[in-house]
């Protein structure tokens, strides 16, 4: 259903690519195509093995002025094929993820998009099929809006009644602050699904400290959904970055068509989380970086406090290469809820061959299904073949964890670029 | 005054006071289309800061610096102008975990690229069990609409 309708996207959007050469200049081309196949076994309910191959196609396309203001077509999508047993619930699966003309005037003073694209601005993270303009014609200011069908609705009774439409206004001057007021309404079968006001910020203190954040306000229940604000300390090679963020679930979540139902009953609850903590990095030479991360959760009323910690390392070589590890702890009020975490891996760049390699850890408090570690496993090869265009990589993973039990996975993928 | 009309009014006054004041002050910097090609720029976690320094302007470069965390806590700075991650990030490049609709997550549709600390690599089922008790709004971002949820609902364990 989705791929036909990708159809006609992309039939559509044709229209406007031929008349592209039109507009002057020269043009270019970038195609990405990754061909992903992957090779793994599982036993279903009955207890019968089945050898499962799917494999995908990640295929992107851009035309026209993509490197100079102009028009320019952009297209993404990927689908899935099985070549031998059901993987999924689905012979086949797709989507197509965004296609959309863009055109940018010569001054850069303003930008319009028109068809399928991801919308990621102030308070607002949405697929849409529809327009997007963007513009800094007013001295110091940035205004944009947009207004469509969104995607994410499109299973939800159909289209008819849809509605989404957004702006946000930001003024700001480089080197002192940004502030900005975004909106956000959507409409599902002519009824409000989410109606969201935001504020984002961010300011520029002497010594080099910021302070940026975010609030968003729910405007069908008439609490505010989500404060996030962060700090960043600078000093020598060190920087610390303390946060606090606080969520009402009443507002934050979404209840209606467009929430998704594992958070839906959640939306209804009443409860509230604050998060506390800092990152905090040190970076001894420019090859090293050492970070470290405190979470303190307040989750009232359902589980109470809880704590994690990370920290983490990685040493590069050369610009390509690099070792990394991590090591961290969740602790919950509860057993059940506490675990701990490590991972080490390398990335080891010869030129035209790359090795890769990567082991996690997880070793938990309360056994589940019986299990109380999971361990996972991987290593890769890859390297660019015959052309530099064109790279294969392979991959084999292990996995004995409290869901399958010595699970072995193969992947190969196969990638080719073209002018990008 | 009901508190839909009071958040009209608030909004448009303060939409007037932003435009009136942008009016008296200097204009905003146009971004370049695209960050000339450097390396594999964009496929690396980079520092801005390397090359352009600790400049404030006419971007604070070290806003969009990729620390270790970078894929945890980027959005505080995407949210606020995405033309700055697409200098070097195609939009595709968001997909990877910003998607209506996937199959692979993002640590398996890229497997060997090991050092962007994807979200959820290794064996991630049982650790979200943990996770998702302690803290819901981190699956939610991703995962709270229908399509992104099909996830959640594959081995019929969050059903739709």
């Amino acid at each position: 259903m989705r791929l036909s309708r990708g159809v006609f996207h992309i039939c559509t959007l044709a229209a406007g690519l031929l008349s592209l050469p039109a507009v002057g200049g020269a043009v270019d081309l970038g195609i990405t195509s990754d061909t992903i196949v992957r090779h793994l076994e599982r036993d279903d309910r009955n207890g019968i093995s089945r050898s499962l191959l799917p494999a995908y196609e990640f295929f992107r396309f851009d035309y026209g002025k993509l490197r100079t203001p102009g028009l320019s077509l952009h297209a993404y999508g990927w689908g899935r094929v099985n070549l031998e047993d059901n993987y999924y619930n689905h012979t086949t699966a797709g989507e197509l993820l965004y296609a959309y003309l863009e055109y940018l005037d010569p001054a850069r003073d303003y930008q319009l998009r028109l068809g399928r694209q991801y919308i990621f601005e102030g308070v607002t993270k949405e697929s849409i099929d529809g327009v997007y303009g963007k513009t800094d014609l007013i001295p110091s200011v940035t205004v944009s809006a947009y207004s469509g069908f969104p995607v994410n609705l499109d299973d939800t009774n159909g289209r008819s009644g849809d509605l989404i439409a957004g702006c946000r206004v930001a003024q700001g001057i480089p080197g002192y602050y940004d502030i900005a007021v975004s909106y956000k309404n959507v409409r599902n079968d002519g009824k409000a699904d989410e109606e969201l006001l935001g504020t984002d910020v961010t300011l520029m203190l002497p010594g080099n400290i910021t302070v940026l954040g975010h609030s968003t306000r729910n405007l069908l229940t008439g609490g505010w959904g989500e404060h996030s604000y962060e700090l960043r300390v600078p000093f020598r090679s060190f920087e610390v970055r303390p946060f606090y963020q606080h969520y009402e679930y009443d507002s934050f979540l979404n209840k209606n068509a467009g929430g998704s139902s594992p958070f839906r009953f959640l939306a209804t609850s009443g409860d509230e989380m604050t998060v506390v903590g800092s990152e905090a990095f040190w970076y001894p030479v420019e090859s090293i970086e050492v970070g470290a991360r405190y979470k303190h959760y307040e989750y009232d009323p359902r589980f109470g406090r809880s704590n994690m910690y990370t920290v983490l390392a990685t040493v590069r070589r050369q610009i390509f290469s690099e070792v990394g590890a991590e090591f961290g702890r969740v602790e919950g009020d509860l057993s059940e809820n506490r675990y701990y975490y490590g991972r080490a891996y390398i990335y080891a760049d010869f030129r035209r061959l790359f090795v890769t390699g990567d082991v996690v850890y997880a070793r938990y408090d309360e056994a589940i299904y019986r299990k109380d570690g999971a361990l996972f496993a991987s290593v890769g090869l890859g390297g660019k073949v015959l052309d530099p265009s064109f790279k294969l990589k392979f991959s084999v993973d292990y996995s004995d964890d409290p869901y399958f039990d010595k699970d072995y996975r193969g992947t190969l993928v196969a990638s080719y670029s073209f002018g990008n | 005054m009901n508190q839909e009309k009071m958040v009209t009014v608030v909004g448009m006054l303060v939409l007037a006071s932003v435009l009136l004041a942008g009016c008296a002050l200097p204009e905003r910097y146009r971004l370049p289309v695209k960050h000339p090609p450097i390396y594999e720029l964009g496929e690396r976690r980079e520092f801005c800061t390397k090359c352009h320094g600790f400049k404030k302007q006419p971007i604070d470069f070290e806003r969009y610096n990729h620390t270790l965390l970078f894929t945890d806590s980027h959005r505080l700075v995407a949210y606020q102008d995405q033309r700055v991650c697409a200098l070097c990030h195609e939009q595709s490049f968001c997909n990877d975990c910003h998607v209506t609709h996937t199959e692979l997550k993002p640590s398996l549709k890229n497997e060997t690229e090991n050092y962007r600390r994807m979200q959820h690599r290794g064996e991630y089922l049982s650790r979200h069990r943990i996770d998702g008790r302690l803290d819901p709004t981190s699956c939610f971002r991703c995962h709270g609409n229908p399509q992104s949820a099909q996830t959640c609902a594959g081995a019929t364990c969050h059903g739709n």
